[in-house]
């Protein structure tokens, strides 16, 4: 009898589970084999009994967690497999930081792709998405409703620069997750021909030195650390998103807040975190990029974890495709993935904010 | 009008009253005309917008978008004017510059809904379209 996908790969209280393989794809709970897509600490736990995962995603969880992080760790380059019990698992680049990866996993002719987190757009710190033709994607649904359209990261950095070209006596933070987003905001202002140093939160600093000795061009970069306050009129610092409403940034003269989120787009978002430079830049496929994605895999059957699951089901049925939600309690813990809920009749009417006060 | 839309929002989330002169300052010394003079004419609330109704609005986004999808932003998003202008469908205008825009303002006192139309055709990679805010304003005034 034919293999059905829920016989290779279903949800358990852990989070996805392979039976036949005895592993788990980023459990959320200790487990005796994991496999794991990439290191943000919503899908990388610590405490598994043996971690398969790139070596970049192995040496990012070591950093976050220690090195005694999982009994025991295997490392997997992109496009190589492995054979765990009959179903053979193989590592594709996903796009979202460093090391991030889709797991593939095959029995009996049928492949289901788990894609954890990505992003179809270029992004200089890490390897590109690869397509992988299968029968059933998984995928993230972070930003799965239409108001959802990233843009042009480059324009947003060049929003940035002309900011800190206008207020020359200020300094500007840009609150960013400390993994892969900051990096790539660093190495999209290189990118863009802005060469002054950059300085990092203390918080920043581990990652970022790892990228760089991995050969991400990430030009000169201080830790602002004692720096005095004059000294940081018109520079740039990179800090976590949880910094910009903290006593720590009284150390600045008469700081931008900034945030590079693709949460940016909606307005009251950025209101509620008390931004003045909102900066729409994201490490997660937008609504064209989730839809077009699902379209060239090529499934018939797609799974939607971590986000917007409604209307992504919702857009795939209506294109004639099986599509459910995969409810896994526990993604999208992180600052950058956490999904708000929704704002109507929640909120104030947005309307022109500041200005009154301006004007009085 | 992408530079106006930019002030716009750059005003927007910027509480300090002289951080918002310096940004109004630098808009008008950097801007050529017309524009510069359609976004005087915007910021002193000159322009109005009588049939730019929420019934117009919710009418156009239903004739290009899917209904369960709109009322789904429009749940996340919380405001009526900002989710129609993030998911409108039009590509071709974020790729070139927006001419199309001032000229709908251009006969905008003779026909007021097809500039607002014209208006939200804008869908710029910045949160908002120039004719919410411009459009509260008038409101207002």
């Amino acid at each position: 009898m034919a293999m059905r996908p829920e016989d290779i790969l279903a949800r358990m209280p852990a989070g996805v589970c392979c039976k036949l393989g005895a592993f788990h794809i980023d459990p959320m709970r200790s487990v005796a084999r994991a496999l794991i897509t990439h290191a943000h600490s919503d899908h990388a736990r610590a405490g598994h009994g043996a971690v398969l995962a790139t070596p970049e995603t192995l040496d990012l969880m070591r950093l976050h967690y220690g090195k005694n992080f999982a009994g025991a760790t295997q490392a997997i380059g992109y496009g190589e497999s492995v054979d765990l019990g009959g179903v053979r698992v193989t590592f594709h680049p996903a796009g979202h930081v460093l090391g991030s990866a889709q797991i593939a996993v095959e029995a009996d002719g049928l492949r289901i792709v788990a894609s954890g987190d990505y992003k179809d757009v270029p992004d200089p710190t890490c390897a590109p998405f690869e397509l992988v033709r299968c029968d059933v994607f998984i995928t993230e649904a972070t930003f799965a409703l239409p108001v959802f359209r990233h843009g042009d990261p480059d324009a947003q950095i060049a929003k940035l620069l002309r900011s800190v070209a206008l207020y020359p006596e200020r300094a500007h933070l840009v609150g960013a997750y400390s993994l892969g987003k900051a990096q790539r905001m660093i190495a999209l202002l290189r990118k863009a021909g802005y060469d002054a140093p950059i300085y990092l939160h203390g918080a920043m600093e581990k990652i970022t030195r790892y990228y760089a000795s991995r050969g991400i061009a990430l030009g000169e970069l201080r830790a602002v650390g004692g720096v005095s306050k004059a000294n940081l009129a018109g520079t740039i610092t990179i800090c976590p998103p949880a910094a910009l409403n903290d006593v720590w940034t009284r150390r600045f003269p008469d700081p931008v807040a900034a945030f590079a989120s693709g949460w940016m787009r909606v307005r009251a978002r950025a209101r509620q975190q008390g931004v003045a430079l909102p900066l729409v830049v994201s490490d997660h496929a937008d609504w064209d990029g989730l839809t077009a994605t699902i379209a060239a895999t090529g499934a018939g059957e797609i799974w939607v974890t971590h986000g917007q699951e409604d209307a992504l089901v919702h857009w795939c049925v209506s294109r004639g495709l099986k599509a459910r939600p995969l409810d896994i309690a526990g993604y999208g813990d992180e600052d950058e993935e956490a999904t708000p809920s929704p704002l109507r009749r929640a909120q104030a009417r947005p309307g022109w904010g500041g200005e009154s006060g301006g004007e009085s | 009008m992408n530079r106006f839309a930019e002030l716009l929002d750059r005003l927007a989330y910027e509480p300090a009253r002289n951080n918002k002169l310096r940004l109004m300052t630098d808009y008008f010394r950097s801007t050529p005309d017309p524009e510069r003079g359609w976004a005087l004419t915007a910021l002193t609330g000159a322009l109005s917008f009588p049939y730019a109704k929420p019934g117009l609005i919710r009418g156009l986004i239903a004739e290009r978008t899917d209904p369960v999808l709109f009322e789904l932003s429009y749940d996340y998003v919380g405001d009526l004017s900002e989710t129609v202008a993030l998911m409108w469908p039009a590509p071709l205008a974020q790729q070139t510059p927006s001419p199309l825009v001032g000229e709908g303002w251009g006969g905008g006192s003779r026909g007021d809904a097809q500039a607002s139309a014209d208006a939200s055709h804008l869908p710029t990679p910045a949160p908002n379209p120039p004719h919410k805010g411009e459009g509260n304003r008038a409101e207002k005034n």
